[in-house]
């Protein structure tokens, strides 16, 4: 399997794949939804409600002691976030301020650590913070997992309608090696991967530089606090995450021979593990598997910080791996030895 | 290794001319195929098998019963077998094509045409038995790099257009230039549908891109399997021009086909399978001297049979299905009908009928026993 001839069907691969509609559209959706949450940021930073919203229902307080005779003091986490003094403050004398202060400190250090405060939604808005969060947003499991799916979704179809369509047969009868073949498709769906990452960064500057021009913020802030590294860092560690996800869709397409069914094996496993992996945790022996499975692997990958390597960083580097290699090895393997039928009409 | 030494020396007993032609082919295949099947019983087995063999071929080419031809074979199949579950697709099938030739699998749907042709380019895997192609019996990916191929029906991405297609497969084949995709699609008679995407294709523009396909880049061998299907008849006519035209360029031509009377036109050599078993192979030429037939309307058909019976260079003549059944040997057709003219019979239509390969097939497959009477 000479790399010149993987690299050379890379290129025809690509030749194929920019004639197809599908991945424009998963593209098209991919950079719609990264970008979701730039401008999410950007409207919460200008607006209250919206800014409540984002927290997921504010958390508030109300401070009326007695000894205060009927004046009260209330406020919201969103409130205390955004630098606003709480309603009545005004009214109350130096020594009450002091004792509502105090309340105020304690509510705050235990209701609203996780307020999104001022600072951090611009810096989802602000170069670079909005490219690393628009990257790691599209590849993380967040609320949808949309980068995961699209990108089993593609490799499936770019596997499985080779099958269905019975041009396989076409490709191998003139000489083509099944490894070379499968190899420059991985190499491809590589490329796209990176390929998405860098037009969603490239989509991400072009929002930040839009939200610093337009109202309220006429040349308002472009760059922020952040570091470019992390960027690179997420970008990579993005595409190394999605490695046993193709595998898994390349495993099941091969293993079924059918688009329709490597999405379905590879989708319907994403969903149980999200079902199940929460349950095992019920039994400590059990909930120590969970925490070799897959999608919790990829989980603690993506959640890791981004500095030091940790112990849950190796764990979840080796988890991947090793599902990587798995499934690749049984991909490659069934895809060498089966016998090839015409169109399945998938 | 002492099964190899005992093969060898069995070679022994083949004509020297012969030894020396195939000999080392024949060592080379046995070791293949005990490096590759031979564990514990089984290659006890197959070198049973493979001796008896070596041993009745060896006596058939002594009783000068077995022609083998001067030509290096370009592709040769030894107890190829395909089992799937408990259905025998092919059964221990054993051909030879020698280079320039054309040569055609002939039999029924199901017969194991196309499961041969997929084993021989790579694409099923034997259950046993070997083959080589240019006298490779590894490396099988090279080998394919100078084969064309269309298999059973034409498959290529359909929101590419045919050019594009094309275009495709040459690039990852690394066959010939871009520059020729006009000419090809010129050859094929596609120059105005070029440009059009494959699934707006009709089957006999896909079948005619199949062809396109499979002489990009000159190959010096092609699989061709049920070229003409879904073709009108002019589309046919030109397909089996073109395998002629082929042929006369020195290439070689494996043709699947159930269609006789195809393989009758283009081929040189046949072999005739039926329900995965190679029935009988010879040359097209030996089968159709055994006589032609000849179906004939006629003025008087009644008349037409007493006065060609009373003809000695003919073979046999009958009534059948309301025409008149002619046997005679090679093409006699003017002769009849002059014949007929003088005693004030004219013939309306003639037509070749069931050829010598017909009859000759439905023979060997009995094919002809299981048609039901009211078909």
């Amino acid at each position: 399997m000479p790399m010149q001839d993987v690299l050379r069907l890379a290129r025809w691969e690509w030749f194929k794949l920019r004639r197809l509609r599908l991945p424009w559209v998963l593209l098209a959706v991919a950079v719609l939804v990264s970008q979701l949450g730039i401008w999410t940021n950007y409207v919460a930073y200008h607006n209250d409600a919206v800014h409540q919203v984002v927290n997921q229902g504010d958390s508030s307080i109300s401070l009326s002691p007695d000894e205060w005779q009927g004046t009260a003091v209330t406020a919201t986490c969103v409130g205390i976030a955004r630098g606003r003094l709480p309603t009545g403050f005004d009214g109350l004398t130096e020594e009450q301020r002091n004792l509502a202060q105090e309340h105020l400190d304690a509510w705050r250090s235990e209701d609203c650590g996780n307020t999104v405060t001022l600072d951090e939604l611009r810096r989802g808005f602000t170069l670079p913070n909005s490219i690393t969060a628009s990257v790691s947003g599209f590849s993380s499991l967040g609320p949808v997992a949309i980068g995961l799916l699209l990108i089993m979704v593609l490799t499936a179809s770019l596997v499985g309608t080779e099958y269905g369509w019975g041009t396989l047969r076409t490709v191998l009868a003139g000489g083509i090696g099944r490894w070379t073949f499968l190899s420059a498709k991985l190499l491809l769906l590589l490329c796209v991967c990176a390929g998405v990452l860098i037009v969603i960064a490239a989509a991400s500057i072009a929002s930040s530089l839009a939200a610093a021009l337009v109202p309220p913020d006429e040349a308002g802030v472009l760059l922020d606090s952040g570091t470019w590294y992390d960027v690179l860092i997420v970008s990579l560690k993005s595409v190394y995450g999605f490695l046993p996800f193709i595998a898994l869709s390349v495993f099941a397409t091969a293993l079924t021979a059918s688009r329709g069914m490597g999405i379905s094996i590879s989708v319907g496993y994403f969903i149980v593990e999200s079902i199940v992996a929460p349950l095992l945790h019920f039994n400590d022996t059990l909930g120590d598997v969970a925490d070799y499975l897959l999608i919790q692997g990829f989980r603690s990958w993506t959640a890791v910080p981004t500095g030091e390597p940790s112990s849950d960083t190796l764990q979840s580097f080796a988890a991947i791996l090793g599902y990587t290699l798995f499934l690749f090895a049984g991909a490659f393997w069934i895809f060498k030895r089966r016998d090839i039928s015409g169109a399945m009409g998938d | 290794m002492l099964s190899e030494g005992v093969y060898r020396a069995l070679l022994g007993a083949y004509p020297r001319d012969f030894r020396q032609e195939y000999g080392d082919l024949m060592v080379q295949l046995f070791r293949d195929r005990m490096r590759r099947e031979g564990r514990g019983w089984r290659k006890l087995t197959i070198w049973t098998h493979l001796m008896f063999d070596l041993a009745a071929s060896a006596l058939r080419e002594h009783a000068g019963g077995f022609r083998m031809s001067t030509d290096k074979p370009v592709i040769e199949a030894e107890f190829l077998t395909k089992v799937y579950g408990r259905t025998v697709a092919v059964d221990g099938l054993s051909v030879s094509v020698p280079r320039g030739r054309t040569f055609g699998l002939l039999g029924p749907n199901g017969s194991g045409k196309t499961t041969t042709m997929g084993m021989l380019l790579g694409l099923v895997r034997p259950t046993s038995g070997t083959f080589s192609l240019f006298g490779s019996t590894d490396r099988l990916e090279e080998s394919l790099r100078r084969v064309g191929a269309i298999i059973e029906y034409p498959s290529f991405y359909p929101y590419l257009t045919g050019r594009e297609n094309l275009l495709y497969f040459q690039g990852i084949f690394g066959r010939g230039a871009p520059e020729e995709i006009d000419g090809l699609l010129e050859r094929v008679g596609l120059a105005d549908s070029g440009d059009r995407r494959f699934s707006t294709y009709s089957l006999g523009m896909k079948q005619r891109l199949g062809l396109a396909f499979a002489l990009l880049g000159s190959p010096e061998v092609l699989f061709l399997d049920e070229p003409t299907n879904g073709m009108d008849p002019a589309g046919m006519a030109e397909v089996r021009h073109l395998i002629r035209e082929l042929r006369a360029d020195g290439r070689t031509v494996l043709m699947a086909s159930h269609l006789l009377n195809e393989v009758e036109q283009v081929c040189d050599s046949v072999a005739i399978m039926s329900r995965g078993t190679l029935i009988a192979q010879g040359e097209v030429s030996d089968i159709l001297q055994t006589g032609e037939q000849l179906r004939l309307r006629t003025t008087d058909d009644a008349k037409a049979v007493s006065v060609l019976a009373e003809l000695d260079w003919i073979e046999g003549v009958k009534m059948e299905d309301g025409e008149v059944v002619v046997s005679a040997p090679g093409d006699k057709t003017a002769l009849i009908s002059t014949a007929l003219g003088r005693s004030g019979v004219y013939v309306i239509e003639t037509n070749s009928g069931r050829g010598a390969l017909e009859r000759y097939f439905l023979e060997v497959t009995g094919v002809h026993e299981e048609v039901p009477e009211d078909a």
